[in-house]
């Protein structure tokens, strides 16, 4: 076994240990942000599949769980846009047609209330959306967040304050 | 809805897992990563370096190719014809003794260029010259050449 492959297996013992302590809540922050189970399993393997590629080049400025939730953002945020081209150009900045699929979801277990929550949060933009996911659902930190999302803890803030307002005003509308 | 606040919405788990989802999913991404290893290493092994080697090849032929024109036009051609204005006037140093010898020389060597004919038509071929006057009448017809600031 030569030095390359010494390193190779070194790396993939490494990785093995991080795609074990990370799949399930990348999985459920993917699954948040995507909606449908069958997307949510094709972003989490491209995340991981990413993530090997680059792992020489992750340079322990962040936490490897802010590294692969930064990937897995993307992935997410990329899926989502290549989704909205094919089904609707016309749905404003949001991601509207979210609702519809999860209705059709085997595996959403909401009731009408949550329902109508996901479909507040599918009205929000890219950025606000993934703001509120991690903030709300996922529970991070702000200065986690800036690991992951980039800009200060101040616009990440506001970000989320008007997530938080749109959803409201969502709610109020539906009434 | 109307009371709605979301800082009370607490029902956070709303999306099922397929049963035994996360294990297949560990053994899917396995054999994913492996094959995305042997690819990368299939690679790198062969498939693709005779095809760089070939890309290298031809990008430093057509740059050769390149750089050979540039160099004939620009430098080849300039030298060749100050290579030959140059051995004009040495061979002229050589065969011009006399007022008659440039005249038979400019007859002889240089009958072909309409300059110096030009120069032989209006010039008294019975008029005295000394030796160094025909050498340095000569240069200064061929000064059009730029010849003349070499001797």
């Amino acid at each position: 076994m030569n030095n390359k492959d010494k390193n190779t297996t070194v790396d993939k013992v490494y990785f093995d240990t991080i795609v074990r302590e990370n799949y399930q809540k990348l999985y459920h922050y993917i699954r948040r942000m995507v909606v449908i189970h069958e997307d949510a399993d094709d972003v989490l393997q491209e995340t991981f599949i990413k993530a090997w590629r680059n792992l020489s080049s992750f340079r322990n400025e962040s936490s490897i769980s802010s590294w692969l939730y930064r990937i897995a953002s993307n992935e997410a945020i990329n899926h989502l846009n290549k989704k909205k081209r094919t089904i609707n150009t016309f749905s404003g900045e949001g991601f509207d047609f979210l609702a519809d699929n999860l209705q059709a979801d085997d595996y959403f277990d909401g009731d009408l209330a949550q329902l109508e929550f996901q479909k507040a949060i599918a009205t929000l933009p890219e950025k606000q959306r993934l703001v509120f996911t991690l903030k709300y659902f996922e529970e991070k930190k702000y200065s986690e967040m800036v690991e992951i999302l980039g800009g200060s803890e101040g616009s990440l803030k506001a970000s989320y304050h008007h997530a938080v307002q749109k959803i409201e005003r969502y709610f109020k509308k539906e009434d | 809805m109307s009371n709605f606040d979301i800082n009370k919405f607490n029902e956070k788990e709303t999306f099922r897992v397929p049963k035994g989802y996360f294990k297949e999913f560990e053994a899917r991404l396995e054999r994913r990563l492996q094959n995305d290893n042997d690819e990368c290493s299939n690679n790198s092994k062969g498939r693709l370096m005779p095809l760089n080697i070939l890309k290298l090849v031809v990008v430093a032929s057509v740059f050769f190719l390149i750089f050979k024109l540039v160099g004939y036009f620009t430098f080849d051609l300039a030298s060749d014809a100050y290579y030959k204005k140059n051995k004009l006037a040495i061979s002229a140093k050589e065969k011009i003794n006399s007022t008659d010898d440039l005249y038979y020389y400019y007859a002889s060597e240089m009958s072909d260029s309409d300059l110096i004919n030009h120069q032989i038509n209006s010039t008294d071929k019975n008029s005295e010259f000394s030796d160094n006057e025909a050498f340095e009448y000569l240069l200064a017809t061929l000064d059009d050449y730029d010849i003349a600031k070499h001797y």
